[in-house]
């Protein structure tokens, strides 16, 4: 269970200070898929980064199982992250290693011997059906393979957490189709807690069973995802909902059409 | 004649290719941390310390700025004191590897910064220290760079050491000015010449090929 309180994040631009995020306050269940929705700049990602301290709050708690770990540094701070596998909008795979070797980064970094990384690989590999590229360069994937080796690098060290920054924004609706299909049945056969980013209402409708909706750095409603998009409650979320119901519809349409 | 030519050129191009050889592999030793620290030590650096890398890049440019015949003078004395005389293939290694350290930290430092800093921050959330980061990520990442660099390196040394050679380092560029100039052997200059450029036309495409062969991008 994660517990974000009282959390806060400026940046500092040209002498400026600028707060980035307002006093936000979650709850992340175990077992969630927990979207969190906003326009581009409000916050998102800075939210995420904060959660394995890619970021590090200015105030603010967030509590991972019971550990306050906004104050962690050196081998715990590593162990924690070992325990959040994280994916980013542009897969971030090493270039010049294999699929294997991207995959097994997490495991050689970690001093496991060779004999069970291999093992782990394989298996790795079998699960997000990618065995036949094993001794592929990543620039030789698609978007969607990339991304399928990028989840299986943050599978490798079997973490409890998955931290998703608009892992489909890159890639067409089909195959954000699948990842989200992979995702999901990650969540429900190893009861994987994820939290996910993302501006599309699509992904958070297809997968998330809670959402927050930010905006400039603040949380404007959160809970289960079937209340909020039928019953939001305040009009910055109905607009947001409206807005983009439209644009799924005309995407819709034009799919129709074409 | 012939022979005592041949000979000449072999014993110059044997002390030219131990010269190079010798002060790359030194130029590595002190260049290689010195630009690992410039890269680490950076704003937004895995261990930000700004103090630590304005010293480092003052030292540098100042190395840098030092024409290297001036270098070579200056350095007598600490070549005598570290091989024992300061005329010699050995003494102008010393000046040699001095000039050269702060070119291949400055080749280090581009190439690892040329590395996708997205990638290291994936390293950084899978839980890699900064060793790992440095040695798995950055430098196997940058590997078609660092070879492209070594290779412009080593035909600096090239360059560089034939100045050495012309007070005393000994090698193909104190033949070409003692025999070719000063006593007129228009063929052994033209000679020397000729095996300057094979020499590096070899050591580039050596060097792209490698470059190449490691770019999966
Ligand atoms: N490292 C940083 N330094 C300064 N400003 C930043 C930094 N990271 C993000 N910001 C700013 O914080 C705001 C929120 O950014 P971000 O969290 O990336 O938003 P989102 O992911 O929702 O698009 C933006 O205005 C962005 O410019
Ligand atoms: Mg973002």
């Amino acid at each position: 269970m994660i517990l974000i309180r009282g959390l806060y994040k400026s940046f500092e631009n040209e002498g400026k200070e600028m707060e980035v995020l307002k006093d936000v306050n979650l709850v992340i269940e175990d077992g969630d898929i927990f979207g969190i929705i906003g326009p581009s700049g409000a916050g998102k990602s800075t939210l995420i980064r904060c959660l394995n301290l890619l970021e590090k709050p200015n105030k603010g708690e967030i509590i991972v199982d019971g550990v306050n770990i906004t104050s962690l540094n050196g081998k715990k701070l590593r162990d924690l992250r070992k325990n959040m596998g994280m994916i980013f909008q542009h897969f971030n795979l090493l270039q010049n290693s294999t699929v294997y070797k991207n995959i097994a980064f997490p495991l050689e970094i970690s001093g496991y011997s060779k004999d069970f990384i291999d093992k782990r690989v394989m298996e790795l590999l079998e699960l997000v059906d990618l065995k036949d590229k094993k001794d592929a360069y990543p620039s030789m994937l698609s978007g969607g393979q990339k991304q399928r080796v990028a989840i299986a690098r943050a599978l490798a060290l079997n973490p409890k957490y998955i931290l998703s920054d608009e892992a489909t924004s890159a890639l067409d609706p089909l195959t954000t189709r699948s990842i989200l299909g992979l995702l999901k049945s990650l969540n429900k056969k190893y009861g994987l807690t994820i939290i996910l980013i993302t501006h599309e209402m699509e992904v958070v409708k297809e997968i998330c069973n809670k959402v927050a909706f930010i905006n400039d750095g603040r949380i404007i409603e959160w809970g289960n995802t079937y209340d909020l998009l039928n019953f939001p409650k305040s009009a910055e979320v109905k607009q947001f909902i409206k807005e983009s119901s439209l644009r799924i519809d005309k995407e819709g349409l034009l799919k129709n059409v074409s | 004649m012939l022979a005592e030519s041949l000979s000449l050129i072999f014993s110059a191009l044997l002390e030219t290719l131990y010269m190079v050889l010798f002060s790359t592999l030194f130029a590595i030793i002190f260049g290689f941390p010195m630009g690992i620290v410039l890269v680490l030590t950076q704003k937004g650096g895995l261990l930000e310390n700004l103090h630590l890398n304005k010293a480092l890049n003052s030292i540098i440019n100042t190395a840098r700025s030092i024409p290297f015949i001036i270098l070579i003078i200056i350095l007598f004395p600490l070549s005598r004191i570290i091989v024992g005389t300061s005329i010699g293939s050995t003494a102008a290694i010393v000046p040699l590897s001095i000039a050269a350290s702060p070119f291949v930290a400055r080749i280090i430092e581009t190439s690892l910064n040329e590395v996708d800093k997205r990638i290291i921050e994936a390293a950084v959330s899978l839980g890699a220290n900064t060793p790992q980061i440095v040695f798995k990520v950055m430098l196997k990442e940058a590997l078609p760079s660092l070879i492209s660099g070594l290779t412009l390196t080593i035909i600096n040394i090239l360059g560089y050491s034939a100045m050495a050679g012309a007070i005393g380092g000994g090698g193909l560029g104190d033949l070409a000015i003692r025999y070719g100039y000063q006593r007129f052997r228009t063929d052994i200059l033209i000679v020397t010449v000729i095996i300057l450029i094979l020499f590096v036309e070899v050591v580039q495409r050596a060097g792209n090929r490698w470059s190449r062969r490691f770019d999966k991008r």
